[in-house]
């Protein structure tokens, strides 16, 4: 799947700044990883040129991992193919009263969903997910995380409405019963409050931003 | 990831300027990642660093040599078996069995009479990796160790051994 390369450069300069300004060490080193999971050739470079600046050394040992992450070989692949949180690990309940309760989401989508490959969908979501946290490095709280997802899921429906359509072709798809073909597990949505708002969307927990 | 030489080479020089960077644990990761990324040109630069103060890098150095598979290491190799840190002599065992030949035989069979048996079950495996059924009398012999962990490791190795030649 091809990312959005302004999405990414805008990802990459962010953390950049943050992995050669920030004061607390926690984050430049988690700058550092995120930079690691970007699959870029101008991550690789932000990287090795930020390590013989860097003084701490929990931080460089950070640095170091991240760059043989993107440099080795065998675990060259795009990020959408070795995506950190991987929606396959979601443990969701109650399908069959989301069913019920998102009935708005079948009446209109059935049309277009059976035509979609639902992995490609779904890739795309995660990688949706995935370009969210890069650009939040340090999570925000909780109670803060659903505003900012409605206000990017409205910012696609406006810039790219194809890409919306198929996130709402994906819930349809997933609330049909696809989902039931993912490997059950419970890392993505315990672990990671990202995931929990991904996995809620498509449950039909939290409404389409209006 | 390391598409043009130009990067190849960016990475290279990072990690072995960081090679000398005050911090041993930072050191050993610059080992760490040259081995892991099996970057030969890092070859002069890691063995520079061989006789680094630190048991931690120096190790973290003999498993890069290693993974680099850096037969020309031999030579700088065989003096560590002797090193006083017993994880090192180990260390240097397991990499001279990866990358070790003929001559580095009775270098790993004096090793056998290591005070410390992991260093001669390391030794004893080594023996094994390198497959030469001229160590088998030495490897029976090392069935006898007190050390059940080297008494196992000979039977596996001599096993190994005859395995290669059937």
């Amino acid at each position: 799947m091809a990312r959005n390369p302004n999405t990414l450069k805008q990802a990459i300069e962010a953390l950049s700044q943050v992995l050669r300004g920030n004061t607390d060490p926690q984050a430049r080193a988690k700058a550092a990883e995120c930079l690691g999971e970007l699959a870029s050739a101008e991550a690789l470079t932000i990287l090795c040129q930020a390590l013989p600046q860097e003084r701490t050394p929990d931080v460089q040992i950070c640095i170091m991992d991240a760059i043989v992450t993107l440099a080795k070989p065998t675990s060259d692949k795009p990020m959408s193919e070795t995506p950190k949180y991987d929606l396959r690990g979601a443990n969701i309940g109650n399908f069959a009263e989301t069913i019920q309760s998102g009935g708005r989401q079948d009446a209109t989508q059935n049309i277009y969903a059976p035509e979609q490959d639902f992995n490609k969908l779904l890739a795309d979501y995660k990688q949706f997910f995935n370009d969210l946290q890069q650009k939040y490095p340090i999570q925000p709280p909780e109670a803060a995380l659903q505003p900012i997802i409605d206000a990017e899921f409205q910012e696609i429906q406006k810039t790219q409405p194809q890409r919306w359509q198929n996130f709402l072709n994906l819930k349809c798809l997933w609330s049909g019963g696809k989902k039931a073909t993912l490997k059950m597990g419970e890392h993505f949505t315990e672990e990671n409050l990202w995931g929990k708002m991904a996995i809620a969307f498509l449950e039909g927990i939290t409404d389409d931003p209006e | 990831m390391l598409q043009n030489l130009e990067q190849q080479q960016l990475v290279l020089n990072t990690l072995c300027q960081t090679l000398t960077d005050p911090e041993p644990q930072v050191r050993a990761k610059a080992a760490e990642s040259l081995g892991r990324l099996e970057l030969q040109a890092a070859l002069p630069n890691l063995l520079a660093q061989l006789n680094d103060p630190s048991p931690l890098v120096r190790l973290n150095i003999i498993q890069a040599l290693g993974q680099l598979r850096a037969t020309t290491a031999i030579p700088q190799l065989i003096p560590l078996l002797l090193d006083e840190a017993p994880e090192i002599r180990a260390a240097t065992a397991d990499t001279l069995g990866k990358i070790g030949n003929e001559h580095t035989i009775d270098y790993l069979l004096k090793t056998l009479n290591d005070s410390t048996p992991t260093v001669r079950a390391t030794a004893v495996q080594a023996l094994g990796e390198i497959g030469a059924e001229a160590t088998i009398p030495p490897l029976l012999q090392a069935f006898k160790d007190v050390s059940d962990t080297v008494r196992i490791h000979a039977i596996e190795s001599v096993s190994k051994i005859y395995a290669r030649e059937a």
